[in-house]
């Protein structure tokens, strides 16, 4: 009987031109997406390129560049790795993004990936409401669910029969829209796919039908809501608006006012009190200081030279410990800072959840290593990192001292001098560059993709069985009528 | 005629559709406004906090010579960016000046988290742009199709009522009863922002303020027009309904993004961290900041590519009806690409002006250059330039801002035609 029920809405589905056109919309998409990802990732292959060049040339003894690794699996789904930092800055004892230049910011709007998960926001979800919103509304207005209930099928046989037969109209063509997609960004772009990457891609295309069967579910409740088959398409298309724009839209408005994260403006002021903090507790050298040695007319020369001497050990002992005390006040504010950030991020996250479309958007992109999850564990990296280049850093810093202090005050007076140190840069010391350590960054792997993915596949499950389970009991009590 | 808009209202008035998709759109708007008023009276906090210290930085007596001379431009807060964010913060609103000793830098007073999408910057006229549409496609794009359906359109005929007559109905019926939700929320919006001290009642403000009104009022009317050719163009109630939801994610979703792939294809831009990355002096920790490194013709470059693609989006976006309307709303609250432009340009000027300035300084007083010896006078500062920007006037905005209402009024204008060759021809009988 399921089989009969299964196979009778999929020929249903099949006859009507309107889910026709959409399905051959469906599939000029996946393959008009095949060719942008393509494009996209032979630039990102090149970019990638030039990053590392950029970044072995830059990095030195004060701080290394760290370029992140992108996913070549961003035509699955990409999420926002175009506009996340492509590169970390590591210094002992920090690992920052680099400071934003908004001069350089791109100035046109932020917009979606045609990949596969653009697609089935845009599409394929619609084509899902818009083949069951009438299956039992539309069925009832038309007198045959009676009918068909009456010859021996169960409402559970129909029920679950109506949606497995809309799963496997859709199925199909999802399979093919993605091996299109798949095989056009083979053929045009410089990837190479591991075992594991197919597992990957499968896995999120397991999810992908899971969420196919969420929308197929969520048009059947629709049906079941109303009586007529025009107010059943409207149901199900609120709650398609509600799920894909409303929820996301305001999760992230409510996050960004429950949950704000601190003007730029403020973080400048905090820099510069730190700052004040090491001018107050450096040496306030001036050159009374040096006349007072120098004019004493009691003291030879070597007397003062060592006097001198002397005061000199004093003043770098001074500003030795204030420094040390600056630089550990700057790494606290730009540490606090950061984990604003990252915190805002979250209960965005968390937030977000509550739409489905969201939750799969954070399971792909932990499955492919895409977006914030793959920057959450680059940043991990990074910090692991930091270990091995500042102590590599430690080494030779100690070798180039003298080469390296920068932002002094000298004052001289006859023939004495007396410096001031106000900051250390080692930017510009040269060194052997063969020992420098290289930073690799390893893929996710599968266990921590699957710990990443774990709470949004969660929800997404809950929600899935939830919607099925509230049609199924809907449609028991229906009125056939 | 009367009669047949009358009954529209009715009709409209009794269905759930409509109220819930009021209610939707009603708290969407209020929540997306009292988040705009918010960030608006930040924003002008740490620009007059801003503007206060910048004024007081530039002539302090601490400046002792030519090359330390630097003078700082604020771009004002735009009132109405409490209703269309834009480009506003996130490109940079304070412009650093140090002329012939250094390449201006821009910055933002605050920052969004560049951890989160910038696609999700929602605001007011997002929100209302996009539930206006979705309300007028839904109201419209079953009325002749299920009138049809149910045979009540071939009786409405059979009375002394041209075809024309009764589309106007529905048409004005439909545009009414959408009317008075836009007029709810722009009355609110203006509400809030008089209560809050945004809007101070200024002939300026007003104006601007019903652009923006003649704006949504074209926007509700194309998208009105469009339900009702689909529902004339089809002969079922559901097709019609699902054709425009379709027409309707097509042009606020998927047409929106297409705009930037074409533009991306036509004029593509450079990868901004390279360019950053090759010229980053990296900074110790032991450095406050690093200030601005990026070489000027780079960074020339890099600008004209982004305003290249930039304006081809914005002319792309022009073309649609919802991109149009969200663009439209930029321009009139000042936050769009040309305000942005604008500001750039007063950037350079006043930068260029600084630099004859110090010019004309260094060859008065050749000594005072870079050097400075203890017992010297404190430094010349007069006639240093200092850079004011205001924000656009109102006719200025209505010159940007008219071929975009332009291009609404199009859309209405053939919208409005097809619907009625097409229904001319419509097969009234009930099936």
């Amino acid at each position: 009987m399921y089989r009969l029920l299964a196979f009778h809405t999929v020929r249903k589905n099949l006859q009507d031109y309107r889910v026709m056109v959409l399905f051959a919309a469906i599939l000029v998409g996946f393959a008009l997406g095949g060719f942008i990802s393509a494009k996209d990732l032979q630039e990102t292959a090149s970019y990638q390129r030039s990053l590392q060049q950029a970044a072995s040339r830059q990095s030195n003894l004060d701080a290394a560049i760290v370029p992140r690794p992108q996913s070549d699996l961003g035509f699955v789904h990409a999420d926002i790795d175009r506009e996340l930092p492509s590169f970390l800055v590591v210094s002992p004892g920090l690992v920052d993004y680099p400071t934003e230049n908004v001069a350089v910011r791109e100035l046109s709007p932020a917009t979606e990936n045609l990949d596969w998960t653009f697609m089935l926001t845009y599409l394929v979800s619609i084509v899902c409401i818009i083949l069951t919103y009438d299956g039992v509304s539309g069925e009832a207005e038309r007198g045959t669910l009676r009918l068909l209930l009456v010859t021996g099928a169960s409402r559970r046989q129909y029920f679950f029969g109506s949606l497995l037969g809309a799963l496997l109209s859709v199925v199909p063509l999802l399979a093919m829209g993605c091996l299109l997609n798949l095989l056009i960004v083979f053929v045009l772009a410089p990837i190479d796919l591991t075992l594991q990457d197919w597992g990957r891609i499968l896995s999120v295309f397991g999810v992908i039908l899971g969420l196919v069967a969420f929308f197929l579910a969520l048009g059947l409740l629709a049906s079941c809501l109303s009586r007529s088959s025009t107010s059943s398409l409207l149901n199900a298309l609120v709650l398609w608006v509600t799920v894909v724009f409303v929820v996301p839209g305001v999760s992230s408005l409510v996050a960004q006012q429950v949950w704000p994260t601190p003007p730029i403006s403020e973080l400048k002021q905090d820099l510069q009190g730190a700052r004040e903090r090491f001018y107050a507790q450096s040496y306030p050298l001036s050159s009374m200081d040096i006349r007072q040695i120098s004019s004493r007319e009691d003291l030879g020369r070597e007397e003062k030279e060592a006097r001198i001497a002397s005061l000199q050990e004093t003043i770098d002992e001074q500003n030795a410990f204030a420094l040390e005390n600056y630089k550990a006040a700057v790494i606290e504010i730009r540490e606090e800072y950061l984990n604003s950030l990252w915190d805002q991020v979250s209960w965005t996250t968390m937030m977000a959840r509550l739409s489905p479309i969201a939750a799969y958007r954070e399971v792909a992109a932990a499955f492919l290593g895409t977006g914030l999850s793959a920057q959450q564990s680059f940043v991990r990296q990074a910090r692991g990192y930091m270990a091995t280049f500042g102590e590599y850093a430690r080494d030779l810093r100690q070798g180039a001292e003298s080469e390296a202090m920068t932002q002094e005050v000298v004052i001289e007076d006859d023939g004495f001098t007396i410096r001031n140190l106000q900051g250390i840069s080692y930017a510009s010391v040269d060194f052997d560059r063969r020992g420098y350590p290289r930073f690799t960054a390893a893929r996710i792997s599968w266990g921590e993709a699957f710990r990443n993915a774990f709470p949004a596949l969660v929800v997404l499950i809950l929600m899935g069985s939830g919607i099925v389970l509230t049609a199924w009991l809907l449609f028991r009590r229906y009125e056939t009528l | 005629m009367l009669q047949v808009i009358l009954k529209r209202l009715k009709l409209n008035f009794l269905t759930a559709r409509f109220w819930i998709g009021c209610a939707i759109l009603l708290v969407l708007a209020v929540l997306s406004l009292l988040m705009g008023v918010r960030e608006y009276e930040e924003r002008t906090e740490l620009y007059e906090a801003g503007r206060r210290e910048d004024a007081s930085r530039v002539r302090s007596p601490s400046i002792l010579t030519y090359s330390q001379t630097e003078t700082v431009l604020h771009r004002p807060v735009e009132p109405l960016g409490a209703l269309s964010q834009g480009l506003g913060e996130r490109f940079g609103s304070v412009a650093y000046l140090r002329g012939t000793y250094g390449s201006p830098v821009i910055s933002s007073r605050s920052r969004s988290n560049f951890l989160l999408p910038s696609s999700m910057t929602t605001d007011f006229t997002l929100f209302t742009h996009l539930f206006l549409a979705l309300i007028a496609i839904f109201l419209t794009s079953d009325v002749i199709s299920g009138e049809r359906q149910f045979g009540t359109l071939q009786l409405t005929l059979s009375n002394p009522l041209p075809r024309w007559r009764l589309l106007l109905g529905e048409y004005f019926g439909a545009l009414i009863s959408l009317g008075l939700p836009t007029a709810l929320i722009l009355t609110l919006a203006v509400a809030l922002m008089a209560a809050t001290g945004i809007y101070d009642g200024s002939l300026d403000m007003t104006l601007k303020l019903a652009l923006l009104g003649i704006l949504y009022l074209l926007n509700v009317s194309v998208f009105i027009l469009l339900g009702l050719w689909i529902s004339s163009s089809s002969e079922q109630s559901t097709t019609a309904l699902a054709t425009g939801f379709l027409v309707w994610v097509l042009l606020v979703a998927i047409y929106p993004n297409a705009g930037s792939w074409i533009a991306t294809q036509i004029a593509p831009l450079d990868r901004v961290p390279v360019v950053v990355a090759e010229n980053t002096v990296t900074r110790s920790v032991g450095q406050s900041d690093p200030g601005e490194t990026l070489s000027p013709e780079l960074l020339e470059r890099y600008r004209n590519q982004n305003f290249a693609r930039a304006r081809l989006i914005d002319h792309l976006w022009t073309l649609t009806p919802f991109s149009n309307s969200l663009m439209a709303s930029r321009t009139i609250a000042g936050t769009g690409l040309e305000a942005h432009r604008a500001f750039l340009s007063q950037v350079r000027r006043l930068d260029q002006s600084l630099k004859d300035w110090q010019r004309e300084k260094v060859l008065q007083y050749p000594e005072r250059e870079r050097r400075f010896v203890a017992g010297q006078s404190s430094l010349d500062l007069s006639g240093l330039p200092e850079g004011s920007l205001r924000v656009q006037p109102w006719h200025q905005v209505a010159e940007e801002v008219a071929i975009q209402l332009f291009v609404l009024l199009l859309w209405n204008l053939v919208a409005f035609l097809m619907l009625q060759l097409t229904f001319f021809r419509y097969d009234i009988r009930a099936g």
